[in-house]
């Protein structure tokens, strides 16, 4: 039985043309932005905070506590929108950005009004050059409109006029570049690999000034709570650790993939695949789960309980991290879907550090000899998870923990698939 | 042996400060923390790499250099830190009040091992011929925190194994561990971007940019930095191994700014030429000229023995005795000039005045404007004017001096390690008239124009600054002083521009206060010669007046050529050359030279030079000169004592007597620090 709930993000479900101004405007667009000009910077970000509200773009930061983190002085302060959205199985930021753009926008000068920024930037994976262009329409609209634009009719609660551009940048495609300051290298003009920090964004980012960085879900999260309070945007979902509207990317082996919008907390991972997904395609058993794209840990059918949610994905040894949710049905050889998954990293590892880069690539050989070279050999699955703890921990950005979840999920829990390999000379198995 | 400079007690005006205070730290700009059980004070902001060392425990790194930015790319100074919940880069990690840290712990180890083992697994096992071997801190890392064997039945990743990146440098991309200190060093100190990666991750590689060469004035540098074998010199290739080698300190030979090196010497005879680090001069740099273009036995076996010309016209071989006394039988009582190049030393210089031959000419030419300030100086200037010439390339670490000034968050020239570096601080603007540009990147106002051009131009951007003409825009960025104004050589000469320069200088504010001002010149001594002989031998030395004119014209019989000077006529004259440039066999000797005294190679002897600061810099012989026995080439300025002495005018054969008693007559030399350990008393060899 689905949930009685009005979606808020992508509230026109199967439309594929972009919200113009005029409707979005008339179905109460901007006046969140006007509510939150009417109020102090500090106080925007207060109530952001007060929200619950937790970053969507995997990390799940809370949003409020990162914008408090900039410092007030003078100088310029950058807000910079992660839709590079690279994970596998992730098409959330797409719809929002291609259908409402609006959302987007109100939600980046909300976001600018409470940072004290002027120049926001939009970095889009290169892929999206519908999105791009879509986006960028829609930017002309609110500037012509006297919304955004350095001719703002708009006015700040100091009495001082609204000012903010924002710039729409098409990236060139790197799984790594959604890496907030891999992302940050890439807008200045360089090669993506992430810094080290400190120092964080917040003090040191885009051209080293303060920048926030965040998901465009993030920020299209924003406008609800302006325009009709942060108590009815506190209402949704499971608060207070996973208050908020959700968008879970369903895809693999369902009969209706696509796009989710449900409160955090309210169904559990079973559901979203029979009632919202129909069920596998084959109509055959579930296998396993991927819940945030490729970079958290396998769930196994056993898990298929647990609450969507922050909370329930980890009780169920997972991260909900982007909510993209990989079903794979009881057909998947997974030491082949784990080579799958090692090849990905391998290939999208920027290989700065170390760890990373030497494990990725030493795993991708074992892979690759055990499927398509001389095959299991007693021992891998020790020596695989031993490169996962060299791995593990050691390296610069999370891309090379991600790596390695594929790995020490897959050998823990479907350790038969890897055994049934392995025969008694040590040879390859067929498949 | 060692060498020392006369900041150590400064006498010239012009005299550089002293090294940069230590900021004094303030309680409240000081932190406590322990490290292995050690507990230590480090200031505020310093990194947690360079606080071990102060608590006497050593961090293994591969990708952390002191004077480049931390980037925690390699992982191998993982440490662990108490209440943080992973392992951190120690490279990477300021200090903090009571912070707690173990850099030996089980778990800091297990980091270290993982990170080690992990670039082991792909590295070649060619530690016996590769030319690291010996001084390699993956050798040392892997025998002090390594795995031991490595487990993979896969193969190692194979790939070239001598790339040819340029002339000067090969890389070995199996032995490369992509720590980056090579990309980055071309990122920060000169700013060229000359190297980068190539591919991704795994199949990442150091290579230039599609299409591009390898080209830049500091490629040598990234030799150094490699922490392992990749980055190999042509040059030195398989010469030796490190363990064969002595390493003497000694002063670059063809540089002004007098930078510190670094000479390795096998058996006496110089191998390669290493920066060793000097804050205020080449930090820790040098320029590929120098380290390249300065090795003696590049040219082969040198010239030993003295060589006559014979009845016949041809050269033979002779005794020092013989020669001697044929050279002074050919000056004395005869009408003579001397030509001396600006790379002597500032004892032959002093020696050639104290014995006052005749007229003496400088050659090549130089400019007519000593410098005023210091290099150091220039990391206070907020304008930066070059005109007429390309510091890039004439002058490349001055250039690097430049782009401190420009990008002061970007660059470390200057300052020691611990010292944070400006970050986001704007630098001072740059404006070039010149018609090639090598600090194209971080030029503001770039103004192409050749020689013919510069008086046209100066006298625009003097009418810039008052708000007129066409380079008013230009002008408005020379507002703030102080300035550095550099000029080229030419330019320094041409009559109608230097009083254009000179006020342009003026004007921006261009004083010798807090930065430099004139026209400096790429050798080693230009300045010392300045002081020495002073501004009239800086003329034309081949026009009116000049000493080759004068030999031309029948005006002196006989002209004494001091070091390596090219010069093909001299008129009827007959010339007396001391040069430590020609080969053993085959030498190619101009007819009007009648003796051939062989000098040896400044990296061979001691002496001084004074660099374009005015700062007199000794140094000792880190090799041996060509010869044997008595047959052996000698020391400029001893060869000059020699010679005096035939003359009949006894001076000190040994370089301190010498420089003392020069010293009485000449300031420059009293300004010449004595050097810090006693020399061995070896008159003759230098
Ligand atoms: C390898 C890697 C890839 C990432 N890709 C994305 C991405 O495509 N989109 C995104 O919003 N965040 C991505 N992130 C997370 C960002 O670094 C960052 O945490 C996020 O943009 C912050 O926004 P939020 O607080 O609104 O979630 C990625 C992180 C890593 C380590
Ligand atoms: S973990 Fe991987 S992707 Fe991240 S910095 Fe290191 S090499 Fe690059
Ligand atoms: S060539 Fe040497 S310095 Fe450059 S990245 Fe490789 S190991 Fe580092
Ligand atoms: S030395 Fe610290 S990460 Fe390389």
């Amino acid at each position: 039985m689905a949930l009685d709930y009005q979606p808020i993000l992508l509230p026109n479900p199967g439309r594929s043309t972009a919200v113009t101004l005029k409707e979005y405007q008339a179905r109460g667009g901007y006046t969140g932005l006007k509510n939150a000009l009417a109020k102090k910077p500090d106080e925007v970000t207060a109530i952001v905070k007060d929200s619950g509200l937790k970053g969507r773009g995997g990390a799940g930061f809370p949003t409020g506590m990162k914008w408090s983190f900039v410092p007030k002085g003078p100088g310029p302060k950058y807000l910079v929108v992660n839709a590079d959205e690279s994970e596998p199985g992730t098409f959330k930021d797409r719809d929002i950005i291609e259908v409402e753009p609006h959302t987007l926008l109100e939600g980046i000068a909300i976001g600018s009004y409470a940072i004290g920024c002027e120049l926001a930037f939009v970095y889009i994976r290169g892929e999206y050059v519908e999105a791009g262009r879509r986006l960028q329409a829609a930017i002309d609209e609110a500037k012509a409109a006297g919304i955004l634009g350095d001719k703002s009719a708009l006015k700040r609660e100091d009495g001082g006029a609204f000012k903010l551009d924002v710039i729409v940048f098409l990236g060139a495609g790197a799984y790594i570049c959604g890496e907030e300051t891999a992302l940050i290298e890439s807008l200045e003009g360089s090669r993506p690999m992430p810094r080290s920090r400190p120092p964080f964004p917040a003090v040191a980012g885009l051209y080293m000034k303060p920048t926030v960085v965040n998901n465009v879900e993030t920020m299209a999260n924003v406008p609800v709570m302006f325009e009709r309070g942060v108590d009815f945007y506190k209402a949704i979902g499971n608060p207070p650790n996973n208050t908020g509207p959700k968008i879970f990317c369903l895809s693999g082996h369902v009969k209706k993939p696509g796009n989710y919008e449900l409160p955090l907390g309210k169904i559990t991972l079973r559901q979203l695949i029979e009632e919202y997904g129909g069920g596998t395609r084959s109509g055959r058993p579930v296998k396993g789960v991927l819940p945030a794209g490729v970079s958290a840990p396998i769930i196994a059918a056993d898990k298929l309980d647990a609450v969507l949610d922050y909370d329930g994905i980890k009780g169920a040894g997972s991260m909900l991290g982007s909510a993209s949710f990989i079903v794979m049905d009881d057909s998947v050889d997974m030491v082949w879907a784990a080579a799958r998954m090692i090849e990905f990293f391998r290939h999208e590892s920027c290989g700065k550090c170390t760890p990373c880069r030497e494990g990725t690539l030493w795993l991708e050989k074992i892979y690759h000899r055990v499927l398509y070279g001389t095959g299991m050999q007693a021992g891998d699955i020790e020596q695989l998870n031993d490169v996962c703890k060299q791995i593990a921990g050691n390296t610069l950005c999370a891309l090379g923990d991600f790596s390695t979840s594929p790995v020490t999920s897959t050998t823990k829990l479907f350790k038969a698939d890897y055994e049934a390999r392995l025969t008694s000379i040590g040879g390859a198995s067929k498949r | 042996m060692t060498t020392s400079t006369s900041s150590d007690k400064p006498a010239a005006k012009d005299a550089p400060p002293a090294a940069p205070a230590a900021p004094s730290a303030a309680p409240s700009d000081v932190v406590t923390l322990t490290i292995d059980g050690v507990k230590v004070t480090a200031k505020k902001g310093m990194l947690l790499v360079e606080a071990a060392k102060l608590a006497g425990v050593d961090i293994p790194v591969f990708c952390y250099h002191d004077r480049l930015k931390p980037v925690g790319a390699c992982r191998m100074c993982l440490v662990e830190i108490e209440k943080m919940p992973r392992l951190q880069t120690a490279c990477t990690t300021p200090v903090a009040q009571d912070m707690v840290v173990k850099t030996a712990s089980d778990n800091a180890k297990g980091g270290q091992r993982s990170v080690l083992s992990l670039l082991l697994a792909n590295h070649p096992l060619d530690c016996p011929v590769c030319d690291k071997g010996g001084e390699c801190p993956l050798q040392d890392n892997a025998f002090g925190y390594g795995p031991g064997a490595s487990t993979f039945k896969e193969e190692k990743r194979h790939n070239d194994k001598a790339f040819e990146l340029s002339e000067h440098i090969l890389l070995d991309r199996e032995r490369c561990i992509l720590c980056y200190r090579c990309v980055r060093f071309h990122e920060e100190i000169p700013g060229d971007r000359a190297l980068g990666v190539v591919e991704r991750g795994g199949h990442g590689m150091i290579g230039v940019p599609a299409g591009d060469r390898y080209d830049s004035p500091f490629s040598g540098n990234v030799i150094d930095l490699c922490p392992v074998g990749a980055l190999t010199s042509r040059q030195y290739r398989f010469r030796s191994r490190p363990w064969d080698l002595v390493s003497s300190p000694s002063i670059a030979c063809d540089d002004p700014v007098g930078a510190h090196v670094d000479v390795d010497t096998r058996d006496g005879r110089v191998l390669r030429v290493r920066p060793r680090v000097e804050f205020q001069k080449n930090d820790a740099w040098l320029a590929d000229q120098t380290r390249f273009g300065t090795v003696p036995t590049d040219r082969g076996e040198r010239l030993a023995t003295p060589l006559l010309r014979d009845a016949n016209g041809a050269l033979a071989p002779a005794t020092w005795p013989a020669a001697l006394a044929r050279a002074a039988s050919l000056v004395r009582g005869q009408a003579t000039g001397v030509l001396v190049h600006p790379n002597l030393t500032n004892e032959a210089m002093a020696l050639v005045a104290e014995l006052g031959l005749g007229p003496v000419g400088v050659l090549p030419r130089l400019s007519s404007w000593p410098a005023k300030g210091t290099l150091f100086s220039m990391t206070r200037s907020k304008t930066v004017v070059v005109v007429g010439v390309d510091p890039w390339r004439e002058l490349p670490l001055v250039a690097l001096w430049i782009r401190r000034a420009v990008a002061p968050s970007a660059s470390s020239m200057g300052v020691p390690p611990g010292f944070p570096l400006a970050p986001g601080q704007s630098g001072a603007n740059l404006v070039v008239l010149h018609d090639e540009n090598g600090l194209a990147r971080d030029t503001l106002h770039w103004i192409k124009a050749g020689q013919g051009e510069l008086r046209a131009r100066v006298a625009e951007l003097q009418d810039g600054l008052e708000g007129k003409g066409p380079l008013a825009a230009v002008a408005a960025a020379l507002d703030d002083a102080p300035a550095t104004m550099l000029v080229g050589s030419a330019a320094s000469h041409d009559p109608e521009l230097r009083p254009l320069l000179d006020k342009l200088a003026a004007t921006i504010g261009a004083t010798g206060e807090g930065g430099l001002v004139g026209a400096p010149e790429p050798f080693a001594n230009a300045r010392g010669a300045h002081e020495i002989f002073g501004s009239t031998a800086f003329d034309d030395v081949m026009g009116k007046g000049g000493v080759v004119q004068r030999a031309a014209y029948g005006d002196l019989e006989r002209v004494l050529l001091l070091g390596d000077i090219e010069l093909h006529d001299l008129g009827k004259a007959r010339g007396v050359w001391l040069t430590s440039g020609l080969p053993a066999e085959g030498a190619q000797v101009p007819a009007y030279v009648d003796v051939v005294l062989p000098l040896a190679h400044a990296y061979e002897q001691s002496g001084s030079f004074t660099n374009l600061e005015g700062v007199a810099q000794h140094f000792d012989a880190a090799g041996l000169p060509p010869g044997r026995g008595d047959a052996t080439a000698r020391a400029d300025w001893c060869a000059l004592a020699e010679l005096a002495s035939e003359l009949g005018r006894g001076v000190p054969h040994q370089l301190l007597a010498l420089r003392e008693q020069l010293g009485r007559g000449q300031p420059l030399l009293a300004r010449v620090p004595r050097p810090r350990t006693k020399l061995p008393v070896i008159s003759g060899r230098g």
